[in-house]
């Protein structure tokens, strides 16, 4: 894990929230004393120490996968799934937020913007659930041999952050959470054009028509789109070993001039392709099917 | 910090006084109202140092403010537009342009030209922050008092603030 930032040294700490209005997304710094300072910085080491104690090596964002809880992912942060994080990286100047903490209804993360000596940054984003819950309730403190209610809202922060970014990579504990910060719904949505062009000039023997006017309304189809991209599943793929792992895998295409997907079937055939729906025959007669919902390939 | 901004011209009122009050009354308020906004500028400065409340403030363009001096100075000649206030229809017409002059450098954003920071050696700069390609990014100018001659695009200052508009320099 190469995270290109110093953690060694102080650095200066800002914090922040992000609103999701209906009029878009905004993001404005909050000031914070010294000792929520020291805690952000204690939380981003914390999910240093996470990254480090992962047992695998990190694999690439696969927006297809159904995310785990835990699991440490790597995007470089000039693809087109992560352009959401980079437009908040890139921000040369935060404005302050003002409502904050009148109004926390559409706070929907919290965030740490790390400086270091030499200008570089390093970007901590957490989703706001536990953040904003205690606001919501009424606390109490001890004051003397007594509780009492405690008049000002409070806030929790977490121990760790959801997702790290530095100038060059993403850096996710939290893939869930990654996908809502980083809206990956829109991202692949937007992207489904691009992706279906590039999957059809690898393989143009697939009628990619009715597939992609499926992916527009469909974030799932637009997600296999989107992970057989940048996965390069497409690639150096034979018209007749698909069309027989199709068979296989109970898909009815219709193998005419082109492949020919019917739209119930779009879901099945992407998966045939972006290797995730597959067979294991290991009782005879009786080959057994599943889809996985994250896979990783093995180096041999 | 506007009160602040104008506290000479506070101080200029109580020298010359108001025949319509007793001396010691004019003094005692001009004082005040000259003195407090002041102490209360030097404490909103050093909550900020004693909280770390710092921003690190990207310099897309800045504006030397050296001209504003003109309207500040004009501003603080107020006391002596008329030989004297003996009756009170014309302190009610002083009245009304000290008001004036507060809700203008408030809107203006002249508050910062202030006695105390000029005393420090302090320069200010109207901040433009730079227009990056991100949709999140600022739009809003601030004010930022350091003791630099100049600025330069893409400097990075870090600075404590004063309010949402208004930054000073961190000394380094």
């Amino acid at each position: 894990m190469t995270i290109h930032f110093n953690l060694d040294l102080p650095p200066i700490v800002e914090f922040g929230v992000g609103r999701d209005a209906s009029d878009g997304r905004s993001f404005g710094l909050v000031s914070v004393r010294d000792d929520v300072q020291d805690e952000l910085f204690s939380m981003a080491k914390e999910t240093l120490r996470q990254i480090d104690q992962a047992e695998e090596p990190p694999a690439a964002y696969d927006p297809a996968n159904v995310p785990s809880t835990f699991e440490y992912l790597q995007l470089p942060i000039h693809d087109v799934m992560a352009s959401e994080i980079q437009a908040i990286f890139n921000v040369p100047a935060f404005d302050r937020d003002a409502s904050f903490p009148n109004d926390l209804s559409d706070v929907f993360c919290y965030f740490a913007l790390f400086t270091s000596q030499d200008g570089s940054r390093l970007l901590c984003l957490r989703r706001a659930a536990q953040f904003k819950s205690l606001a919501k309730k009424k606390a109490a403190s001890l004051r003397g041999d007594a509780l009492q209610l405690v008049p000002d809202p409070l806030f929790q922060l977490n121990n760790e952050f959801d997702v790290l970014v530095d100038h060059e990579t993403v850096h996710i504990i939290h893939p869930k959470s990654f996908s809502a910060l980083a809206r990956i719904d829109v991202a692949t949505a937007e992207t489904v054009s691009k992706n279906v062009k590039a999957i059809r000039e690898q393989c143009p023997y697939v009628r990619w028509s009715n597939i992609e006017k499926h992916a527009i309304s469909k974030p799932s189809i637009a997600r296999l789109l989107a992970s057989i991209r940048s996965s390069r599943h497409a690639e150096n793929v034979d018209r007749d070993l698909l069309v027989g792992a199709c068979i296989r895998a109970e898909v009815p295409i219709q193998d005419g001039e082109q492949i020919a997907v019917p739209d119930n079937d779009i879901k099945e055939f992407l998966e045939v392709l972006n290797r995730r729906l597959y067979e294991v025959d290991l009782v005879p007669s009786h080959p057994e099917f599943y889809v996985a919902s994250n896979r990783r390939q093995l180096g041999r | 910090m506007v009160l602040s901004s104008i506290a000479p011209l506070f101080i200029l009122w109580g020298i010359r006084g108001i025949d319509l009050l007793p001396w010691w009354c004019v003094a005692l308020a001009a004082f005040s109202l000259a003195i407090l906004p002041t102490v209360g500028l030097i404490a909103r400065e050093a909550i900020a140092v004693r909280d770390g409340d710092t921003a690190v403030l990207a310099i897309g363009a800045a504006e030397d403010r050296r001209g504003d001096i003109i309207a500040y100075l004009l501003a603080l000649l107020l006391p002596f537009y008329r030989d004297a206030i003996d009756s009170w229809r014309e302190f009610g017409a002083m009245a009304a342009a000290l008001v004036v002059i507060v809700v203008l450098f408030y809107r203006l954003s002249y508050h910062y030209i202030n006695l105390l920071f000029a005393i420090r050696g302090y320069r200010v700069f109207m901040v433009h922050p730079p227009l990056g390609d991100s949709d999140y990014g600022s739009v809003q100018s601030f004010t930022l008092i350091t003791q630099r001659g100049g600025l330069r695009p893409n400097d990075k200052i870090l600075a404590y603030r004063l309010s949402d508009t208004v930054y000073i320099e961190k000394p380094s």
